[in-house]
């Protein structure tokens, strides 16, 4: 079964695929005439097929993923075009394959020596630690593969008016949202969906059996918000500062006879971040207090309540050689009085080891979650070959385990191994 | 950007010349026996004239035998402050999985240095580790220390002989860490034209005083604007026998780079960059 995306933008995507793809070669075009400038092509090719070990509904999955531009330049103008093609596939009792065609970055911008200013679809990616960046909220989350990839394989353009200044060592950065994108859902068969509404299970929850044959109905909201960041680098110490009042890009899913309604409620959020080099390490910091986290009363009262994240991370290369890490504690908490279906506190601790050996020719990763208030695991290793300029050949695992209400244990059932490939152009 | 593969105590190539100039900064070694005809050797060698300011079109190319090469294309813009300090910035343009990444260096004059890059994939600009010594820069033959300023009382120098490396008459020089915390080296050995003060070679020793693990050759330099550049080199791991081709393929000396060029905004935007290129 072939189905098209519910944000699949139709005439405009397609025709952004049709328009830049026909013709060009996959090196792409590119023309240098004095000032102007233009290139197009194709950006990024992938595919992936994986094995899904103990689901009972699902044995495999697969992907296939391509990504089309054109950029140009003329005087104090910049344009860019740009979209994506996504096939997502599902074997097993629930197969299903889903294809997607999505805008990439699509804008106009004008620029002068401290100045940029930006009108359309782009990607803004505000925060400095890795994976779980507190004070990321104004970008478009794509979670239809959950946390299978890395955070900018997570993160889709969104439509927005962006203005950035430069001075000295500062940036000053204001962003708003005119209508409100929400974040790229999984097909609802897919086991890597946060909903499933046959066993009834919730991400976030776990078990909640009266939810079994509940229809789950999108949101429809208008627009998305705003926020500034002021950020400054250039000395021993990097910060920033940032005030948000954005709909979260994720759904959070309302309770309610029959229906589980998507919602996503506006939230401000006041964020500081900082990063230095010291005792050969670089450090990373993120805190952000949110006046809208919602939650769900044991009563299934629909709330939001203030909530509090932080993460603290260090980048360092033990022996000063060429292994990579970068280990990461994360704290959240709600601030609700009220017993509530959620968890209040969540602490975890998370990184990376990245292994390049071969004179870079083959690299070595390890991606990893584990929970330190509740049990929750989730690992990533991964062995690429990446000896051919441009491309990668990979084969990786992705192996859950955890408590009900953790990621860990809603995707328990979801352990696979994959291989793949793809290639930048 | 002096390309000086080499420079005995030196600047480290993105500082003032080239990727070879960084070498060749840290090649100087000698144990407690250091001389004066050696130290100021080392010295020449280090305030040799490059210019204020920059600009060069750089091909690294990477070989192995049995393998395919790789090539990355990289600009490279160097601008020398009044007081000593060193701004250096790198834009890679090839391939297109690096393409647009930045690295931006900025080293004081009392020796103290803070680094960023630039991630297309994350658009985000990032800091890190400028101390970090070793580590392979983009998979090369080329350790990070090899890219870093390294002034010339870091080592301990001595005039060990004259050896011809080609057709030129060359002083050899020996660099020894004073601490030997500071570099991932034991020991470096240059072979010093004494007319361009460039290294036409350079040996380095990591974990053996006897027995070299890298060597550095200069394959072609000559005067652009009147400074003296390397413009062709290889790097030479001598237990894989993989290699490092440096060329620089363009060099522009002083026309003026401005200080903008070497901030944030220049770092995550590539079109400012694009301007000043060679």
């Amino acid at each position: 079964m072939v189905e098209f995306g519910r944000q699949a933008r139709g005439p405009l995507a397609t025709a952004l695929v049709v328009a830049l793809v026909a013709g060009l070669p996959m090196s792409g075009l590119a023309a240098d005439d004095g000032g102007d400038a233009f290139a197009a092509g194709v950006d990024k090719l992938w595919m992936e097929a994986g094995r899904i070990f103990d689901h009972p509904d699902a044995s495999g999955t697969g992907l296939l993923h391509g990504a089309v531009s054109a950029k140009g330049s003329s005087g104090a103008f910049e344009y860019a075009l740009g979209a994506r093609f996504d096939a997502n596939a599902q074997f097993g009792d629930r197969d299903f394959t889903r294809t997607r065609v999505d805008y990439g970055e699509n804008y106009l911008r004008w620029r002068d020596d401290a100045t940029r200013l930006t009108v359309g679809a782009q990607n803004v990616l505000w925060g400095r630690v890795d994976e779980i960046s507190p004070i990321d909220r104004m970008s478009r989350a794509d979670l239809t593969r959950v946390i299978l990839d890395k955070l900018p394989e997570r993160r889709r353009a969104v439509p927005a008016v962006r203005l950035e200044r430069f001075a000295d060592d500062f940036k000053i950065d204001a962003v708003w949202l005119p209508t409100f994108d929400d974040a790229v859902m999984p097909d609802r068969r897919s086991v890597w969906n946060p909903v499933d509404t046959r066993a009834g299970r919730l991400l976030g929850i776990g078990d909640l059996p009266l939810m079994k044959g509940f229809r789950v109905k999108d949101a429809n909201h208008d627009t998305g918000g705003g926020g500034v960041r002021l950020t400054r680098g250039g000395d021993e110490l990097d910060y920033g500062f940032s005030i948000q009042r954005v709909r979260q890009s994720q759904p959070y899913y309302r309770v309610t006879p029959g229906v589980l309604q998507a919602v996503h409620p506006y939230s401000t959020v006041v964020g500081a971040e900082l990063e230095a080099e010291r005792l050969g390490a670089t450090w990373r910091m993120e805190a952000a207090w949110s006046s809208d986290v919602p939650v769900t009363t044991r009563g299934f009262q629909y709330l939001t309540k203030p909530g509090f994240d932080m993460v603290v991370g260090a980048e360092f290369f033990p022996g000063d050689a060429e292994t990579r890490v970068t280990l990461q504690l994360g704290g959240h908490r709600t601030f609700v009085e009220q017993r509530v279906l959620e968890r209040k506190e969540i602490y975890t601790f998370n990184g990376e080891i990245e292994h390049p050996f071969a004179h870079g020719r083959w690299r070595a990763d390890l991606r990893f979650v584990v929970g330190l208030d509740e049990r929750d695991l989730y690992l990533n290793p991964k062995l690429s070959y990446t000896g051919i300029d441009q491309h990668e050949i990979y084969i990786a695992a992705h192996l859950f385990d955890g408590a009900q209400k953790t990621l860990g244990g809603f995707y328990d059932r979801n352990d696979l191994v994959m291989v793949g490939w793809q290639a930048k152009f | 950007m002096t390309t000086t593969p080499a420079r005995p105590c030196g600047r480290a190539w993105h500082m003032r010349g080239g990727l070879v100039g960084l070498l060749a900064g840290l090649l100087m070694c000698a144990q407690a026996m250091a001389d004066d005809a050696g130290a100021k050797l080392a010295q020449r060698v280090y305030d040799r004239a490059d210019g204020n300011d920059a600009s060069s079109a750089v091909t690294m190319t990477l070989t192995e035998e049995g393998r395919a090469p790789r090539s990355r294309s990289l600009f490279l813009y160097r601008l020398s402050g009044a007081s000593g300090e060193v701004s250096t910035l790198i834009r890679f343009t090839e391939p297109a999985d690096i393409e647009g990444t930045g690295l931006l260096t900025l080293d004081a004059a009392d020796g103290t240095s803070n680094q960023w890059i630039y991630l297309p994939a994350m658009q985000r600009v990032r800091r890190v580790d400028a101390n970090r010594k070793g580590g392979r820069f983009v998979n090369s033959d080329y350790y990070y220390e090899d890219l870093r300023d390294r002034k010339p009382a870091m080592d301990a120098h001595r005039i060990i002989g004259r050896e011809r490396v080609g057709k030129i008459e060359c002083e050899v020089l020996e660099s020894v860490p004073v601490e030997a915390s500071n570099s991932v080296y034991l020991r470096r050995v240059s072979w010093i034209d004494p007319a361009s003060l460039l290294p036409m070679r350079v040996d380095f020793f990591e974990k053996d005083m006897d027995k070299p693990t890298k060597r550095l050759i200069v394959d072609k330099h000559e005067q652009v604007k009147g400074y003296w550049t390397v413009m062709d080199s290889t790097l030479t791991d001598l237990g894989s026998g993989h290699q490092t081709r440096l060329t620089v393929n363009r060099m522009v000396y002083d026309r003026g780079l401005p200080a903008r060029l070497f901030g944030s905004k220049a770092l995550e935007e590539e079109r400012t960059e694009k301007e000043f290129r060679p």
